[in-house]
């Protein structure tokens, strides 16, 4: 009689365990399984959307380079120096659309054309948001070159 | 007082030694005991909760102290009676046999089994206690058949038992307890529990670990998801840009291959003085040596490409001095 009720409670209790403990692990057991190989499969495409993006990022550095670069009157005075003498800019007018465009009124002295030449050359070089603008004279003084011309300036617009 | 009664059963032996094992249910003579059957002892003890139960061997034995003499001892119960003989403080024989049995023949047995055991002795009387109310022990038939004097004695089971209730079988014996008994299946009940528990444990584990790695996983696509987003935004707002930064590159090296062009076409032997390039409009001032030159290496050459044109000469003492204005830039695709 003892040895029926041990069995008949072991089996109740094993049943018990297994229906309400164990089966309710399983079960959920399974449904992370499933979940972390959705997650994964998501992850990947993320991940592929991630490489994609790059390359495309890749694509854009050149522009990125244009306008990352900050530039202000005192840095222009600075790269023009590089190239040109006796410098005066002017702020003439500035305009905000897509990105900031400013443009100066430049006066300024060449030793010779060569230096004009080398300056839109470093200007294309090194990705300078600058952008000569006509009217531009050249006249002879004495044995230098007097300048001007206009330069609009391009910058990017703060990012929201 | 309690009522005291005497284990009537076969399920009981004599042993000149005390039992070897510990969970037997014994009665201690001190030179000998008798070995009880527990689940019998049990049964009756079950059904005469509050009696003494004393072993009829103990009663003989209590007898044969007091009469002190080499006789046969019986007692006569209604399932079984018992009879012993006793040596030195010892029972050198004994037998039970069934009551149902003629008591004579069973006397008679037990004797002749008893002659023929080496240690024997001559038997000179037979002391018999009946407890059978329902028999009637023949005192002459037995006398006449073993020829030995008999006492029997008809007594009150309750009274020859309380003579000797100190040595009843007071102990409750018990069954091996069910962990013994199981103790296999007990073990392997345990077994199953580890086991099952063990893989609980080890579900529990799998479950942390899986929340942890989807954790983990959730994170990476959000901080993925973020910086994607941020690419995006970069790559539209570079996407804006890209006209203009287009626009700036073309334009500036146009301008500046439209000047080193034009400056080219100015001959050896004249020089600029100024030079203004607008957009749809260029005037340019210089001195040259002859009209000629100046005319085919670069007026003919500028004259080709704009609607209005004209060029001027001043005398000079040498050489001449020149403005040459051009306008209405004529669109090549026209």
């Amino acid at each position: 009689m003892k040895l029926l009720l041990f069995i008949i409670s072991f089996i109740v209790v094993l049943y018990s365990i297994f229906a309400f403990v164990v089966m309710e692990d399983v079960d959920r057991l399974q449904e992370l399984e499933n979940k972390y190989k959705l997650q994964k499969t998501i992850a990947s495409y993320v991940q592929q959307n991630n490489s994609d993006l790059q390359k495309s990022m890749d694509d854009v550095q050149e522009i990125k380079a244009f306008m990352d670069k900050s530039i202000d009157e005192q840095k222009l005075h600075a790269l023009l120096s590089q190239h040109l003498q006796n410098i005066t800019i002017k702020k003439v007018d500035e305009k905000s659309d897509k990105v900031v465009k400013i443009k100066y009124y430049i006066e300024a002295m060449l030793p010779s054309m060569k230096n004009f030449y080398n300056f839109v050359e470093i200007i294309e070089q090194k990705k300078y948001p600058l952008e000569l603008a006509y009217p531009i004279t050249f006249k002879r003084d004495n044995h230098s070159i007097a300048l001007t011309l206009f330069l609009t300036l391009y910058q990017a617009k703060p990012r929201q | 007082m309690d009522r005291c009664i005497f284990f009537d059963s076969a399920a009981q032996t004599i042993l000149l030694q005390k039992p070897r094992e510990s969970d037997v249910l014994y009665v201690d003579h001190a030179n000998w005991f008798v070995k009880i059957d527990t689940k019998e002892f049990n049964k009756l003890k079950a059904a005469q909760t509050t009696a003494t139960i004393v072993s009829p061997f103990s009663y003989l034995f209590h007898e044969y102290r007091k009469k002190a003499e080499p006789a046969l001892f019986g007692v006569v119960l209604e399932e079984q009676c018992y009879f012993a003989i006793f040596l030195d403080e010892k029972p050198l024989f004994w037998q039970i046999c069934d009551t149902a049995q003629d008591i004579t023949n069973g006397i008679e047995r037990f004797l002749k089994d008893f002659y023929e055991k080496p240690q024997s002795f001559f038997i000179e009387k037979i002391y018999l206690y009946n407890c059978n109310e329902a028999l009637q022990i023949d005192k002459e038939d037995i006398q006449e058949r073993l020829l030995l004097p008999v006492e029997v004695y008809e007594e009150d089971e309750d009274r020859l038992c309380q003579e000797v209730a100190l040595m009843a079988i007071d102990q409750q014996a018990e069954e091996p307890s069910f962990l013994k008994k199981y103790r296999s299946l007990l073990l392997i009940a345990a077994a199953t529990l580890l086991v099952v528990s063990g893989y609980e444990i080890y579900l529990r584990y799998a479950i942390a670990q899986y929340e942890q790695k989807i954790a983990n996983l959730v994170q990476k696509q959000v901080d993925v998801a973020n910086k994607n987003n941020d690419y995006q935004a970069q790559l539209m707002h570079f996407q804006k840009l890209k006209p203009i930064v287009e626009a700036i590159k073309q334009n500036n090296a146009l301008i500046a291959s439209k000047i080193r062009t034009i400056f080219n076409l100015i001959p050896n032997d004249a020089y600029l003085t100024k030079a203004e390039i607008g957009k749809n409009a260029l005037l340019f001032e210089g001195v040259c040596k002859s009209k000629k030159s100046l005319l085919r290496a670069f007026h003919e050459k500028m004259a080709k490409s704009f609607q209005k044109k004209r060029i001027r000469f001043t005398k000079m003492a040498d050489g001449y001095r020149f403005q040459a204005v051009y306008e209405e830039m004529i669109d090549e695709k026209s």
